[in-house]
């Protein structure tokens, strides 16, 4: 199933945190990861990966250095900081109510005996 | 296996070329290509054909235009610049706190004073011995916001016998180094300080400066010569020596007027200094 563009860019930030939370990757291993995490379903246009990247090392969410990759070749891998870790939560929190009231209003609008 | 870099880097580049503060492209640019690097060997591992992995990285990255777009909201020209700006500026506070920090904490054991006795004797005369006395006069004084002073100052002697009347022989010199310290560094150094120094001892005997005098003879008459050595932020150093000391002088008094500035350092001479 296709998702909407518009709810993916969203919440790319909290994906993109969520990914890091768990250990430093460069930008190709966050999108292998996310393609899988998800089955396949949250395809990100790849290029919109390093804006994302960008504005959170700028805004200290993140922090980027060079390091050789698993196979051999250098990358620009980004780890999250603690800064970012706390925006992660924030992110986390509000999602989880908003897709709680989501699905309030949906389940309430279901037809009766759905 | 090795990608079409050309049709990678052309989506780069067109990409980074958004990007107005042009220091921060190359490094985006680098970073979207190993990006496209990454994506087209994992596709060529599943099995595609290169020009299908090519293919598919690319139309995988989106649009070139948009993702720049993007990215020049995030690497802004005056951020640059800023960052720039802050990193010279940080540079330059280094640079001045080590100049800062080398003017307060000077250390003289390198200077090498010429010896003072060369044509007159050498090492190699049996005869021939030297004294030197380190003296710490502890004398400053002040004319034109500089403060002058003697941070090292020796009282060299030495003495040998003339082979062929077989008669003793003296000679005397004192070597110092001056200082003139500024509080502001851009102060420059303190004018015409070699061409108007001299000095005076105590039996009245004038000592003047090297440039003051006619002729430059030999070591046997009395001067006051001396080199810059060097600067700090805020004090000029000097190498000087007064020779052909009268050996009966008990002080020398250093002497500089120029355009209403004046300064006068007395060295004692009689003052027990360590002996070298």
């Amino acid at each position: 199933m296709q998702i909407d563009k518009s709810l993916m860019a969203g919440s790319t930030t909290l994906l993109v945190l969520s990914l890091l939370s768990d250990g430093e990757k460069y930008g190709y291993q966050m999108i292998a990861e996310l393609a899988r995490r998800s089955d396949g379903t949250f395809q990100l246009r790849e290029g919109t990966l390093y804006p994302i990247l960008h504005a959170l090392e700028k805004d200290g969410r993140v922090k980027s250095f060079r390091r050789e990759a698993e196979n051999g070749r250098e990358r620009k891998y980004y780890r999250i900081t603690p800064a970012g870790l706390e925006l992660l939560q924030d992110k986390t929190e509000e999602w989880r109510f908003f897709s709680e009231k989501v699905n309030a209003v949906v389940q309430g609008c279901a037809p009766v005996g759905a | 296996m090795k990608s079409n870099r050309l049709a990678f880097q052309s989506w780069c580049s067109r990409a980074a070329a958004h990007i107005r503060f042009k220091a921060d492209r190359p490094d985006v640019e680098q970073e979207l290509l190993e990006h496209m690097e990454d994506h087209f060997d994992a596709l060529v591992q599943e099995g595609l054909t290169a020009q299908e992995a090519e293919r598919q990285t690319l139309a995988a990255m989106g649009d070139a235009d948009e993702t720049g777009a993007a990215l020049a909201k995030v690497h802004k020209p005056y951020l640059g610049w800023l960052y720039v700006a802050a990193k010279w500026l940080v540079a330059l506070s280094a640079v001045l706190l080590l100049m800062v920090s080398c003017s307060t904490g000077m250390d003289f054991s390198g200077y090498g004073f010429p010896e003072p006795f060369q044509g007159l004797a050498t090492e190699s005369d049996e005869t021939y011995r030297r004294e030197i006395t380190y003296l710490y006069p502890n004398c400053t004084d002040k004319c034109n916001g500089y403060t002058f002073s003697l941070p090292v100052v020796t009282h060299r002697r030495g003495t040998w016998v003339e082979k062929q009347e077989n008669m003793p022989q003296t000679y005397e010199a004192v070597y110092f180094v001056l200082e003139a310290a500024h509080p502001l560094p851009w102060a420059g150094s303190p004018d015409g300080l070699r061409e108007s120094i001299y000095a005076v001892d105590s039996e009245g005997n004038l000592y003047p400066s090297r440039c003051q005098k006619v002729s430059h003879s030999d070591y046997e008459e009395r001067e006051v010569c001396g080199n810059p050595v060097g600067r700090t932020l805020l004090r000029y150093r000097f190498q000087m020596w007064i020779s052909t000391l009268d050996p009966d002088a008990e002080w020398v008094e250093l002497r500089y007027g120029r355009m209403g500035c004046s300064f006068a350092l007395r060295i004692d001479l009689t003052e027990g200094g360590d002996a070298a």
